[in-house]
C-alpha cells in the first residue's frame, strides 16, 4: 500500500517540478555570453551554428539556453505574416482543400522569410527551436494551441493560433515560448521591438497554462493532464 | 650450327616474352594507380523538392563541419573532394534532412527533400513586457 501511495505521489510531483527553478544551481551566463558572441549569424548552416552555440557548454540545460537565447535575440516577429495567416485562415475555414493548398504555399514563404531575413511568426520560432535543439541532440517538440492573452483571437472556431515548444532536459519535459521571449510588435507602427523576456523560458506549467492552452491537454504538463491520468490507470 | 641457332632464337623469344610480361604488369599497375586516383572526385549537385529546386539548402559532409550553402537555384559544388562511401547531409528549413552516400564514380547528385507536414499559425506579443 505504501509503495502504491509513493507511486501516486511521484506521478504528481514530477510534472509539478518541471520548471526553471530546477536549474537554479546552473549559471547560464556563459550560455548567454556565447549566444551574444554569435549574434547576427545567418541560418544557412544550422549544424555549424549549433556547434558554435553549444560545443563549449557542459549541461543540456545550458546548451538549450544558448539556443533559446540566440533565437530570441536574432529572429524578429513579422506582423504582416501573422496578419496574412490569420486573415486567410478565417477566409478559408470552410474550404479545407483550398486551405491546405494555401498552407503549403505559405509555409514556403514563411521559411524563405526566416532564412533570408530572419523574420517569422510563432510557428517559425517554434520550428527553429526544435531543429536547433534536435541538432544539439536534445528532444524537443512543437506544441500548437491557443494564445489566451487575446480572447478574440482565441476563438476555437478559427483553430489554434499559437505555437510553442516543449523541451526534454534530464528526462523531464519543460515548456517555453521563444516568440514571446523575443519581443513585441508595436501596434502603433506594426514594427517588431526586441525585448527579451526570460519568464517564458522553462516557465512553471501552472503559470504557463494561464496564457497557453495546448490542443493536446497532456502538454499542459499539469497533474490532471491525460498522460498523468493514463499513468494513474496503469498503476 | 643449326642447334645453336635455334637456341639463340629460343633465348631471344624468352627475353621478349619476359619483356612483354613486365610491360603488361607495368600497364596493369598503372591502371590500378589510375583507378585509385579517380576515387576522389569533385561532387556537384542540385537540391530539389516537389516544388522544384530548393534554394539556399545546406550540404555537409557527415561527421565534419565541412559544408556549403546552395545558391538560389539549388546548385552546389562541394568544397572538398569526396571519395566512395562519404555521406553528405542535405538540410533546409521546412524540409526533412536527407543523407546521400557517394557511390561508384558519382560526381553529380540530385537530393530530393521531403516536405514536413506543418500547419503555420501565428500570434505575436503585442505589449512590452512587465517582467523585466
Amino acid at each position: 500500500m505504501n509503495r502504491f501511495i509513493l507511486l501516486v505521489c511521484f506521478t504528481f510531483i514530477v510534472p509539478l517540478h518541471a520548471q526553471r527553478s530546477d536549474f537554479n544551481k546552473i549559471d547560464f551566463t556563459k550560455a548567454e555570453h556565447i549566444a551574444n558572441r554569435y549574434k547576427g549569424e545567418d541560418l544557412t548552416n544550422l549544424p555549424l551554428l549549433v556547434h558554435h552555440l553549444t560545443s563549449q557548454l557542459e549541461t543540456d540545460a545550458e546548451r538549450f539556453k544558448a539556443i533559446y537565447y540566440w533565437v530570441s535575440h536574432n529572429i524578429s516577429g513579422n506582423y504582416d505574416l501573422m496578419h496574412t495567416n490569420e486573415r486567410t485562415r478565417k477566409k478559408l475555414k470552410n474550404d479545407p482543400e483550398e486551405l491546405q493548398r494555401w498552407n503549403h504555399q505559405f509555409k514556403k514563404e514563411v521559411f524563405t522569410k526566416l532564412l533570408s531575413d530572419k523574420e517569422t511568426l510563432c510557428t517559425g520560432y517554434a520550428y527553429l527551436i526544435k531543429v536547433l535543439s534536435n541538432l544539439a541532440g536534445l528532444e524537443c517538440t512543437i506544441i500548437h494551441g491557443y494564445d489566451l492573452n487575446n480572447s478574440a483571437k482565441s476563438n476555437k472556431q478559427n483553430g489554434p493560433n499559437h505555437s510553442w515548444n516543449a523541451i526534454k532536459l534530464n528526462g523531464k519535459w519543460y515548456l517555453c515560448d521563444a516568440t514571446w521571449s523575443a519581443g513585441y510588435t508595436d501596434m502603433s507602427n506594426f514594427l517588431f521591438e526586441f525585448e527579451y523576456d526570460n519568464t517564458y523560458f522553462l516557465m512553471k506549467p501552472s503559470e504557463f497554462v494561464k496564457t497557453h492552452k495546448p490542443l493536446d491537454e497532456k502538454w499542459t504538463l499539469l497533474p490532471l493532464s491525460t498522460e498523468v491520468h493514463d499513468s494513474k490507470k496503469k498503476l | 650450327m643449326k642447334t645453336q641457332s635455334i637456341s639463340i632464337h629460343q633465348n631471344a623469344l624468352k627475353t621478349i616474352g619476359l619483356f612483354c610480361l613486365v610491360m603488361a604488369f607495368g600497364l596493369f599497375t598503372n591502371q590500378m594507380n589510375a583507378q585509385t586516383q579517380t576515387t576522389e572526385r569533385t561532387v556537384t549537385g542540385t537540391v530539389t523538392s516537389t516544388d522544384g529546386v530548393v534554394p539556399l539548402a545546406t550540404v555537409i559532409l557527415k561527421g565534419t563541419n565541412i559544408g556549403i550553402s546552395c545558391d538560389e537555384n539549388g546548385k552546389f559544388t562541394f568544397p572538398q573532394k569526396l571519395k566512395e562511401n562519404d555521406v553528405l547531409i542535405i538540410t533546409s528549413l521546412g524540409y526533412k534532412d536527407r543523407e546521400m552516400k557517394i557511390t561508384g564514380n558519382t560526381t553529380f547528385i540530385e537530393p530530393f527533400l521531403d516536405d514536413i507536414p506543418l500547419i503555420i499559425v501565428g500570434a505575436l506579443r503585442t505589449k512590452p513586457s512587465n517582467n523585466n
